[in-house]
């Protein structure tokens, strides 16, 4: 990991790329910020006052490195809500009711970050999230797409009747006698954020999407000023207004409604939303980060939290960490939080210098900007994705999506994970066992023997206690090799998968390695990587080219990459294993994942074996992977092991220790038995013992004309099986030249 | 019972037969106490059915409140040259010098082949609080810095006990529940028998609705268990 220079040094060294970046995303905060303000029901100016002290504040005393923070587009129909709930449809007294619920809920954000419950997003199944974050994305296209056309006044008992009065909104538009400007700049600004990126004009793409269209929309008044001979066609009920007297836009917070119901609805809303969004983002951009640091998660919640204290009561919007503006920071060159203070202070500048030319902005045109992010949260795109989850999936984002559109917010994701659980409940094979301990520790973490760690997991694993094995894999410091084991599960959720794949992905950035093994046995709810597993029962256990897990893909592109034969089906029959003394007190029950290949003309069978011992309650089943091969000459019975101290102990006693003569090394380190001692000796030449002394420890068997190979108590993973598959053929080659 | 002594093959001069009637729990209890027993071996099942669990078996009952050391077989099929691989906790407790000593002398009897000594440690004792890659760091220094303090422990405790036998001790540092944490270890490393300390206290009705130490494997147990009661307390 490099170092990075901190403090004023910092500064020196890396400030003027901060601010540049910082500039930057300010070009982005800046026609957000109004945006969202208006879209939530408040003054524009809310939205500035929450960018300026979020970024200060959140810079100064935050625990994340490059994240921007501001208001965020998920509060906006919580904030909406509360405004029109809480000012009894006067949007003004709203206003300030609303801003008193914001003060109280950055005290309780700040509290959130004392207690460490900075892993409290993590609790929530991914299905839900995504369906209420396509519920918001849904819920702002049906407010905004109608400020977009420039018609307003236009109500609906619920969200569903507004998104289906759009096509009503359209006609009137295309109808109306006058050329319809204010629609027309709307559209144009829903354009341009939709093929921004298209675009590949090096200038063009020198100024952010949204900035292009402040500059449009200024542009455009300048042109009825100075060009054209008609008056400025949009009237002034359809522009933004910013004081021109900044003080007048500061509005103090009411408490009078603390004792009301609402008042608490509107405190946990917020709560919820804002903390979701903020976590959600820091973890994401965690990932972004290029010098690998990772974010104080609870520090940064306090800030977040005092920052949207103070923002509230002086009339701003809660003070969220935003994943766009952050991802546009760190593609920016930011490295240090010095870019969110300077966008901030960008931001303030621009307030100052230029607010009578931003009161000419057209609100269709920021209602362009919100229709798209609103369709970002709620592409079909995304609804795609939860149908290739799988079914369960999709069922549980339907259900949020729909519950959060009719219900609220709160109730909605209440909804979502009372369905999550009765669909995982149904799925799942042990639902007693489920029952008995759905709360339980269900993780154990151990170093093995060779310094890699393996963390096991047991019975259910899901989002209920996901946390528990968040813990463990935070836990987990950089440069480790962790093998994480889930062949005691019956049950692994979507969320727990997809939580795994991310894990993946910050280990390898990490310079650490994340192998998961125990899988294969599942049986997936759907083809997609992060569909739930579940364990199948092993008499139903026929598995027809079914979908590979992780470690299967990847033992296939070994196999062709070494040009050996792979099959992952089960070849419930292998009678060549149970000769060997290792399987006598075992019964085979299955192998699988087979490879089968070549080398010097020796056929060699690698594969997962499971078996067991002892029957009915006393069974216990174990999985090992083995190598086996028939090498060209006539070979003794035998076996061999690493010897330990107490063998060696035995072995003086008499026990049937074979040691070769002139090697002591050899005889020292292992053990070797076997009746027939002559064929031994003449079996171990030089070369032979050579080979064993230098290469690591495995146990060998030979049952007269096979040997066995195998190594750990458990299934090896994709290095162990490469480092089997390998050491398998240097014996063969040693075997085939001594011959 | 005398044809069932006799098809195992147990010696009838060494061997006393005891009558008795009366509820099983305490009768046995009393039985044990009388006859100053050293070692009581139970039958009993892996996993209990969900009622079963919360009323409470014989064999759980009489673990909840030993009065001397117990063995509960999970497994009668097994043959004895089976017990290859023993699991003895290592919690840093009065008790655990005395579970160790009859794991090893167990180990000894039956020619076990690895004997592990599983240290739990809570993960509170790590005093570290993981923030961010910086305290990350510490807090692994400090849990090395603990396991090393704790195999020292354990040496401590071996080195007076003869270590004679062909066994493999090794020890492992788990951070993690104290009770769990070793069961679900007994479990991975295929153990055949399990040994941990006997409960402080009775266990009463509310620690099965809220487990903790010895409950945890008493409601899911990976393999035979020995729990081991000390003579002097």
């Amino acid at each position: 990991m490099k170092e990075v220079p901190k403090g004023l040094e910092g500064f020196k060294k890396n400030g003027l790329r901060n601010m540049l970046s910082g500039f930057v995303v300010s070009l982005i905060a800046l026609p957000l910020a109004l945006g969202l303000a208006l879209a939530s029901g408040v003054p524009p100016m809310a939205g500035i006052i929450s960018t300026i002290v979020g970024g200060i504040i959140v810079s100064i005393f935050g625990g994340s490195y490059v994240t921007i923070s501001g208001p965020g587009n998920g509060l906006v129909v919580v904030i909406l809500t509360s405004v029109i709930v809480l000012g009894g449809g006067n949007l003004i007294v709203g206003y300030a009711y609303t801003l008193g619920a914001i003060v109280v809920s950055g005290g309780v954000i700040t509290l959130l970050g004392f207690l460490r419950l900075g892993n409290l997003s993590d609790f929530f199944p991914s299905a839900t999230i995504q369906g209420m974050l396509s519920a918001i994305g849904l819920i702002i296209i049906a407010k905004q797409i109608h400020v977009m056309f420039g018609v307003s006044g236009v109500e609906a008992p619920n969200n569903f009747m507004l998104l289906a009065k759009i096509p009503t909104t359209i006609v009137e538009v295309i109808r109306s006698a006058s050329i319809p400007w204010v629609a027309l700049l709307g559209v144009l600004s829903l354009g341009i954020m939709a093929y921004y990126a298209k675009i590949t004009n090096r200038y063009f793409q020198a100024i952010p999407a949204p900035m292009w269209i402040v500059l449009i929309a200024i542009g455009f008044y300048y042109y009825f000023e100075w060009f054209s001979e008609m008056e400025f066609p949009i009237d002034s009920s359809f522009l933004i207004q910013i004081p021109i007297d900044i003080s007048e836009s500061f509005v103090l917070a009411d408490f009078s409604q603390w004792n009301t119901g609402v008042f608490f609805t509107a405190v946990i809303s917020i709560t919820l939303i804002a903390s979701i969004e903020s976590l959600l983002s820091i973890n994401a951009v965690d990932k972004l980060d290029v010098y690998k640091r990772k974010a104080n998660v609870n520090k940064d919640l306090k800030a977040l939290g005092v920052s949207t204290m103070l923002s509230g009561l002086i009339g701003g919007l809660p003070v969220v960490v935003v994943i766009a503006r952050s991802s546009v920071n760190v593609n920016q060159g930011a490295t240090s939080r010095w870019a969110n203070f300077f966008h901030a202070l960008f931001v303030c500048l621009f307030i100052l210098l230029f607010s009578q030319l931003l009161n000419l902005i057209p609100l269709s045109a920021l209602a362009g900007i919100l229709v798209f992010t609103g369709y970002k949260l709620a592409s079909p795109a995304k609804f795609i994705q939860m149908y290739q989850f799988g079914k369960d999936q999709f069922v549980i984002f339907l259900v949020t999506l729909l519950a959060t559109l009719l219900f609220g917010l709160i109730n909605g994701i209440v909804i979502g994970i009372l369905t999550t659980f009765v669909i995982q409940f149904f799925l799942m094979e042990d639902k007693i066992g489920f029952l008995r301990k759905p709360f339980r520790p269900n993780t154990l973490l151990y170093q093995e023997e060779d310094g890699k760690l393996h963390l096991s997991v047991k019975g259910h694993s899901s989002f209920l206690n996901y946390l528990r094995l968040k813990e463990k894999m935070d836990s987990i410091p950089p440069g480790k090799h962790l093998i994480l084991d889930f062949s005691l599960t019956t049950f692994v959720d979507n969320s727990v998968m997809e939580h795994i794949h991310h894990y993946r992905d910050s280990f390898e950035k990490k310079n650490s390695k994340l192998e998961v093994i125990g899988l294969d046995i599942h049986d997936s709810i759907s083809s997609h990587p992060f569909a739930a597993r579940r364990l199948i029962r092993l008499t139903s256990f026929i598995k027809k080219g079914g979908v590979l897990t992780n470690r299967q893909q990847k033992l296939k592109d070994f196999s062709k990459e070494i040009g050996w034969k792979f099959k992952t089906n089960s070849v419930f029959k292998a009678p060549l294993l149970e000769a060997f003394p290792f399987f006598r007190t075992k019964t085979i029950d299955h192998a699988y994942n087979v490879f089968n290949g070549e080398h010097k003309e020796v056929p060699i069978t690698l594969m997962d074996v499971e078996f067991y011992e002892g029957e009915f309650i006393a069974k216990e089943v174990h999985k090992h992977t083995v190598l086996l091969f028939s090498p060209p000459m006539k070979i003794p019975r035998f076996r061999l092991d690493k010897e330990r101290i107490f063998d060696r102990l035995a072995g003086m006693a008499g026990f049937e220790d074979h040691d070769i003569e002139g090697y002591e090394d050899f005889s020292r380190r292992f053990k070797l038995q076997g009746e027939d001692i002559e064929g031994i000796k003449k079996f171990f030449t030089h070369e032979i013992i050579l080979f064993f002394e230098s290469h690591p420890y495995y146990h060998l068997e030979s049952d007269g004309e096979h040997i066995l190979i195998l190594k750990s108590q458990r299934v090896a993973t994709i290095s162990e099986v490469k480092a089997l598959a390998v050491y398998g053929e240097e014996l063969i080659d040693k075997l085939v030249t001594s011959a | 019972m005398r044809s069932i002594l006799e098809r195992v093959g147990i010696d009838e001069k060494i061997t006393e037969i005891i009558w008795k009637e009366g509820k099983p729990v305490e009768t046995l209890n009393k039985a044990c106490e009388e006859a100053k027993v050293d070692l009581l071996i139970l039958g009993a099942s892996k996993n209990e059915a969900l009622f079963r669990y919360y009323i409470g078996s014989i064999a759980r009952k009489i673990s909840r409140n030993p009065v001397c050391s117990l063995l509960l077989i999970t497994e009668p099929n097994k043959k004895e040259s089976n017990l290859n691989n023993i699991v003895v906790t290592g919690i840093d407790h009065i008790k655990t010098k005395t579970s160790i000593k009859a794991a090893l002398n167990f180990s000894n009897q039956f020619k076990a082949k690895e004997v592990t000594i599983v240290e739990e440690v809570k993960p509170s004792k790590v005093k570290t609080r993981i923030d961010d890659h910086n305290s990350l760091r510490e807090a692994y220094h400090e849990k090395e810095e603990l396991e090393k303090e704790e195999n020292k422990r354990i040496q401590n405790i071996l080195m007076p006990l003869q270590m004679k036998g062909s066994a493999k001790i090794s020890m492992k540092c788990v951070f993690g529940k104290e009770g769990y944490s070793i069961g679900h270890f007994a479990e991975i490393w295929g153990a055949d028998l399990l040994v941990m300390n006997s409960p402080d206290k009775k266990l009463g009705f509310l620690d099965r609705f809220f487990p903790h130490d010895l409950e945890y494997v008493l409601s899911d147990m990976p393999c035979d268990l020995m729990i081991v009661h000390p003579k002097e307390s």
